[in-house]
């Protein structure tokens, strides 16, 4: 294993910069076999994994009115809901045999996810891996993660939550706002948590952030060298940056005219254009 | 127009996940098919191959499982904890829908 990830913190960013990024960095580490780990701060946001259909899970319009962005990625699993200033994100791009990462999936979300577990240790919390790709603290969610695979390298993506805004989670989604009641948000407290909540403060995201890297140092055995975006990983962002905005793409389900119209991940480059290089 | 329009539904919790299988039928016969959900499956695109591989099929439980199982014999991919079985109850959900 390296003694040294690179790293970068993108800080504050757009769902559609930083997904555009997260591909970008992907597919270049899958061709060069280099890896990174990365955090930032999601503005509001709504990132639908690779086979959600949008209109079955959110209420668009009012998602929009809140000031959501909605935009989706290329892993699956879940959606990742981040009301403002609810959460710093991460991802890490690794190669698998450098980082001897299990080839088995609930495995490998095992490791990676540990980087969430040594964070909650900074604060004194102890973080508990529940397969598939979650991380619990006192029983309750407080991580999720997603995860896509290339030919040489796992991408995974995650989050710590550290104060979210359940109301309006339970807003934006496709469900009557009638049903969207205490005795509803209860319900999710019951299965969902925050580090607000388990330490009983407010948590600054700086915190956050500084658990996050050591959470990566931990887990990997390393030190982190900060980096930024390189000229080609700029290059490839600003070229995939329309897919995220574009609705052939977020609403991919609804946009098909027929099932043999969809996108696959290896057209998705060819479609927009993308010179890798 | 609504893309789902004259599609039924059918849903199944699978241990990685929801499965949300949306079809239409025509002539006895699967001539849309969208899978959605927040399951886990890798590589991701297997998903569009898998709706593929179900167009044509007659909309019956019986011929919906043989292809899932002949797909998830056939190609390469991983889907932890959920199994052709998972795909289709949530199909045999859509089915009775369809029928219902």
């Amino acid at each position: 294993m390296a003694d040294e990830l690179r790293f970068i913190d993108f800080g504050l960013i757009k769902p559609a910069k930083i997904m555009a990024a997260t591909e970008a960095m992907y597919r270049l580490a899958d061709r060069e076999g280099t890896s990174v780990g990365y955090i930032w701060h999601p503005v509001k946001s709504i990132i639908l994994g690779y086979s959600q259909i949008v209109e079955k899970e959110f209420n668009v319009e009012r998602s929009t009115n809140l000031g959501y962005e909605l935009t989706r990625r290329i892993s699956g699993g879940g959606v990742a809901f981040a009301s403002e200033d609810s959460q710093i994100q991460y991802g890490f791009i690794g190669n698998m045999r450098e980082y001897s990462i299990p080839f088995d999936i609930i495995e490998s979300y095992e490791m990676i996810c540990q980087i969430m577990s040594y964070a909650l240790e900074k604060f004194g919390l102890k973080g508990v891996f529940k397969p598939i790709n979650d991380v619990l603290c006192n029983g309750k969610k407080i991580s999720g993660s997603a995860q896509t695979r290339g030919n040489q390298v796992v991408l995974q993506n995650g989050t710590l939550l550290s104060d979210m805004n359940i109301r309006e989670m339970l807003t934006c989604c496709n469900i009557p706002l009638e049903k969207i009641s205490d005795k509803g948000i209860s319900s999710v407290e019951e299965r969902l948590t925050d580090l607000k909540r388990e330490l009983n403060r407010e948590v600054g995201l700086d915190e956050v952030r500084e658990a996050m890297l050591y959470g990566f140092e931990q887990t990997f055995d390393v030190t982190l060298s900060m980096d930024e975006l390189n000229a080609k990983e700029k290059k490839l962002t600003d070229s995939l940056l329309p897919k995220y905005y574009d609705r052939d793409w977020i609403y991919r389900h609804s946009s098909k005219k027929t099932s043999f119209g969809s996108y696959e991940s290896s057209m998705e480059i060819r479609e927009f254009g993308v010179d890798e290089g | 127009m609504d893309r789902f329009a004259g599609m039924s539904e059918g849903l199944h919790k699978a241990k990685s996940g929801l499965i949300r299988a949306l079809i239409k039928v025509e002539d006895n016969r699967l001539t849309d098919v969208v899978i959605g959900g927040d399951f886990i499956l890798v590589p991701e695109y297997y998903i569009d191959r898998m709706e593929k591989a179900l167009i044509g099929a007659e909309a019956s439980n019986r011929e919906i499982s043989k292809r899932l199982e002949v797909f998830f014999e056939n190609e390469s991919f991983q889907s932890p904890a959920t199994g052709p079985d998972d795909f289709a109850r949530a199909f045999a959900a859509a089915l009775e829908a369809q029928n219902g």
